[in-house]
């Protein structure tokens, strides 16, 4: 695979496209990579009331699972969602990590971990009091993203 | 009016054996008082009211930590002066903890539409308008969506618990909400238009409230009565 980077001071915004002979897995792979990266637009439908609302994927904190529904937790509110928590893990951005059997957390919001040999570690979120707690099975590849993260912005 | 007589007795009974504790210290090592333990008997008034209110709300992890605070006091002459007093206390906690987890009684939501399929179709039907929540040891969220809400209670031991009131309404009258926890750490979230005003007992835990609710006199007061062990308990106006 050959790769080019073609500078054009006319573009009003920056475009990646990719040429390919055929769509292959590869290539499917390398569009979510992208994806990923700028998940701009990413939106979900959820509920308050009878209200559907649209969230910005990037601002939801964490998802927690009750019976058939997820309640999403942004900075604000929280969302209703009637959805299971593993279809939605398939379709959310890889900054969203499972920490728990119910709870799916939004590793870039993520502000502190307070960790807890016997019990469940605290996870706090920036400019938010709320708090997820990550079971002792889902917290050693919690802190291995963290470290991954930290790694990639040093 | 009950609740705060009930209250006011035990703030009153609690304050004047904090007083003769105090006394006992003090008096312990004069001569006159050598040879009777004064601090031992001091602490065994101390231990016996928090058994008997332990038992009266039947919270077998407080009744069988204030034994095993006596049997750390008389351990010599109970025969077990070789045992750390500390292995003498989680033993104590550990059968309060197993006695609570067999006889506890089932947290009951009166108003629960988590598992309603019909959930975006209801319509606020008629709801009793109160609570009941535990947790013993453990992580558990609880999303409370009550309308009119007049009474409630949340409790918890030993474990992690979060309490959301996201939905919540509360009634014209006004609601009654007991927080108990023991050693464990729980954290409440109420929405910002809640008008609320907390009353708070304390032991060697923290109780914290962060952010501001409602300030409009008009505005329904929730009372929050709150009892706390060792443990954390944190409220956020969000």
């Amino acid at each position: 695979m050959k790769i080019n980077i073609d500078v054009d001071d006319s573009l009003q915004e920056d475009r990646i496209t990719i040429h390919c002979r055929e769509i292959t897995e590869e290539i499917i792979r390398l569009q979510r990579l992208l994806a990923e990266q700028h998940p701009r637009g990413q939106t979900l439908s959820a509920y308050i009331d009878d209200t559907e609302y649209f969230i910005d994927v990037n601002s939801v904190l964490f998802m927690e699972a009750e019976g058939n529904y997820i309640s999403l937790h942004t900075t604000q509110s929280i969302y209703k969602i009637r959805q299971r928590l593993y279809e939605l893990e398939e379709l959310l951005p890889r900054a969203f990590v499972r920490i728990s059997k119910s709870t799916i957390v939004n590793t870039d919001e993520i502000s502190s971990i307070k960790k807890n040999i016997v019990g469940a570690s605290e996870v706090a979120f920036r400019n938010c009091p709320k708090k997820a707690f990550a079971s002792r099975n889902y917290i050693k590849s919690l802190l291995q993203i963290m470290d991954e993260k930290r790694l990639k912005n040093g | 009016m009950d609740e705060k007589k009930n209250f006011k007795f035990r703030d009153t009974a609690l304050g004047i054996l904090l007083i003769v504790l105090a006394l006992c210290m003090l008096l312990s090592k004069t001569e006159i008082f050598h040879n009777i333990p004064v601090l031992k008997i001091g602490l065994c008034f101390v231990i016996a009211m928090k058994f008997m209110e332990s038992m009266r709300r039947v919270n077998f992890l407080g009744m069988s930590v204030s034994l095993g605070v006596a049997v750390c006091l008389f351990q010599g002459e109970l025969g077990l002066g070789e045992v750390n007093f500390i292995i003498i206390l989680m033993a104590f906690t550990l059968i309060g903890v197993g006695l609570s987890m067999i006889f506890k009684r089932k947290g009951m939501l009166a108003y629960d539409t988590r598992t309603n399929d019909d959930y975006f179709r209801e319509e606020n039907g008629a709801d009793t308008g109160c609570f009941k929540i535990e947790n013993c040891m453990g992580t558990k969220t609880e999303y409370l969506q009550i309308k009119n809400l007049h009474s409630g209670k949340i409790s918890n031991s030993l474990g992690n618990m979060s309490v959301y009131f996201n939905g919540t309404t509360v009634s014209e009258e006004g609601a009654i909400i007991k927080v108990e926890n023991g050693a464990g750490q729980l954290s409440v979230y109420f929405p910002k238009e809640f008008r609320a005003g907390f009353r708070s007992t304390n032991g060697l835990g923290k109780i914290d409230i962060h952010g501001r609710g409602s300030v409009e006199a008009d505005q329904p007061l929730v009372n929050v009565n709150v009892d706390n062990g060792l443990g954390k308990i944190d409220f956020y106006f969000i």
